[in-house]
């Protein structure tokens, strides 16, 4: 079937002519696939104010600039690209009072994200509850500690606040139809909002992930596409899709959109936090993008003058059987090493981290640190969680709590210092970890003897 | 066709002249965008040109060398 869609002007175009051809190549076709057409939506929204302020993309490496485009990597040198803001222009139409009447949702600081218009792909995603945890902080020997707890998004975790972005502005850009490659968190919260918007949607996934894991997608009636081969095959053969088609990949084609959703974790803990940075944050890290965005979202907060100029440390944390970038960290490297993932924290099994050295440079430059946990302290910390302060976090929040217990103990958190833990998803989605390790209820007969006998248990074992 | 890919050298593999044999044995042009070789390891971007065939057919021969080729976006199949 011959490819009869167009992506608007405004998709296509670095700056220079010399890259079409480039450009056009990425953009041929697989034949066989089913490609977007263009809707309704497809017409492209010209920035018409000459207030820009959205300059273009700019290489994180080189400082090359683009145009606004579904474009992720530097043509030079192959660097990341991400979103180049005009911040005085935005300095002269945001307050922390108009953020406070905007919604309650990640797009009350639009000001800040990639996206012109009305957000088009919206299920209410963001402003979550930032928990002060009195209990676990006593626990650690921190005096003030909060969870940010990232559980309570719409499909339950932080990947909302990336993708509602990313997929908004794929719909500016004129998409139809979103993609995915992931085993979890990302393909449930594509294929949630792919249907909220109407959006086609197909997800990548290993041919051999269990049936329950994709249940979380199906519901969504997304197109699933199961790839008979190993992880570096089915990586491998999702970029050269992402390449290849019109569609909007997410973490790939409009990944610079994408990835600064999560700059809204900075904001709100600074916002919730009476417009205060946190003296030091942990946060998880697969890809690392999600750490190189909450720095840059305090950065920004600072650069507007929203919060007074505080110095936030940013803390990694990684499971141990997938730990390049705390490898990398602990040796001294300015790079990573990518590792064949094994542990139990899946959505954190990144083991070639695209964000991996600069997210090196953050934690260095912050006076942050890094650390890792083993599989069994990562159950560990999902149930310190739990007990502590009645949050039932995946198995990534279980490497957060257990790094920041890690961190705490070795005196690398201050006992001072307000401190923020970035909780990313919710443990529905992971029980199997939690097999044979919560205990089990008291079996009783239906009578009242029954019931006292083993009340004595419990006491005794409470006591 | 092109392909962009990210190569990582072991240790083991630095003095080995990996990218020479590429140039010299396989009907393919590519161009070093980005690099850093040390003692300890090293990593090159790098953009190839050639048959679809003769590229995979050099990713299989930096395989079998020791190097591990990814795409220039790192994993993208997330959790």
């Amino acid at each position: 079937m011959p490819h009869t869609s167009s992506l608007p002007q405004e998709a296509r175009g670095a700056q220079h002519e010399e890259r079409e051809p480039q450009e056009a190549r990425s953009a041929t076709p697989l034949l066989h696939l089913p490609t977007s057409t263009s809707g309704p939506s497809a017409t492209p929204k010209a920035e018409v104010s000459s207030m820009r302020r959205l300059k273009g993309l700019k290489c994180r490496v080189c400082s090359e600039t683009y145009e606004l485009c579904p474009k992720h990597v530097c043509e030079f040198c192959f660097g990341p690209l991400e979103v180049d803001y005009d911040y005085d222009v935005i300095a002269s139409v945001i307050s922390r009072e108009k953020i406070q009447r905007g919604p309650n949702s990640i797009w009350r600081y639009q000001d800040l994200l990639p996206v012109e218009g009305t957000p088009r792909v919206n299920l209410e995603a963001g402003f979550t509850p930032l928990v002060r945890a009195d209990r676990l902080a006593k626990r650690l020997g921190i005096k003030e500690l909060y969870i940010k707890n990232d559980t309570a998004n719409p499909t339950w975790s932080f990947k909302d606040r990336v993708v509602s972005v990313a997929l908004s502005r794929a719909v500016e850009f004129g998409f139809d139809t979103a993609a995915c490659a992931s085993t979890g968190n990302l393909a449930n919260s594509v294929a949630a909002h792919a249907a909220h918007a109407g959006l086609k949607c197909f997800v990548f996934i290993p041919a051999d992930l269990e049936v329950g894991k994709v249940m979380n997608s199906l519901i969504y009636a997304p197109h699933v596409v199961a790839v008979r081969g190993n992880y570096d095959e089915v990586n491998r053969l999702c970029s050269e899709i992402a390449d290849r088609t019109k569609w909007a990949f997410v973490n790939v084609n409009v990944r610079p959109y994408y990835s600064e959703g999560s700059k809204t974790l900075a904001y709100e803990v600074a916002e919730q936090l009476g417009w205060r940075a946190p003296d030091h944050v942990v946060v998880p890290i697969a890809s690392g993008s999600l750490l190189t965005k909450v720095h840059k979202g305090f950065g920004e907060l600072k650069k507007l003058k929203l919060i007074e100029d505080t110095h936030v440390r940013i803390s990694g944390a990684q499971a141990e059987g997938c730990s390049p970038v705390v490898q990398a960290y602990d040796q001294g490297l300015d790079f990573v090493t990518p590792v064949k993932p094994s542990t139990i924290a899946k959505s954190l099994a990144i083991g070639n981290p695209a964000d991996g050295p600069f997210v090196l440079d953050i934690i260095r430059e912050t006076k942050g640190a890094a650390a890792l946990v083993t599989d069994d302290e990562i159950v560990e910390g999902m149930k310190l969680l739990a007990e502590t302060e009645g949050i039932f976090t995946e198995t990534a929040g279980g490497v957060t709590i257990g790094v920041l217990k890690k961190l705490a103990e070795a005196g690398k958190i201050k006992p001072d210092e307000t401190t923020v833990a970035y909780i990313t998803g919710i443990g529905l989605k992971t029980q199997e970890a939690l097999a044979g390790r919560v205990g089990e209820p008291y079996q009783i007969d239906p009578n009242l003897n029954s019931f006292e006998s083993a009340l004595k248990d419990v006491l005794a074992a409470a006591s | 066709m092109q392909d962009r890919l990210h190569l990582t050298f072991p240790h083991e593999r630095i003095p080995d002249p990996i990218i020479c044999e590429v140039a010299k044995k396989f009907d393919v042009i590519f161009s070093i965008r980005r690099a850093n070789v040390s003692h300890e390891a090293g990593w090159m971007d790098l953009q190839l040109e050639g048959d679809e065939a003769e590229i995979e057919r050099v990713v299989q021969h930096l395989e079998s060398r020791g190097v591990r080729v990814d795409p220039i976006e790192g994993d993208i199949v997330a959790g």
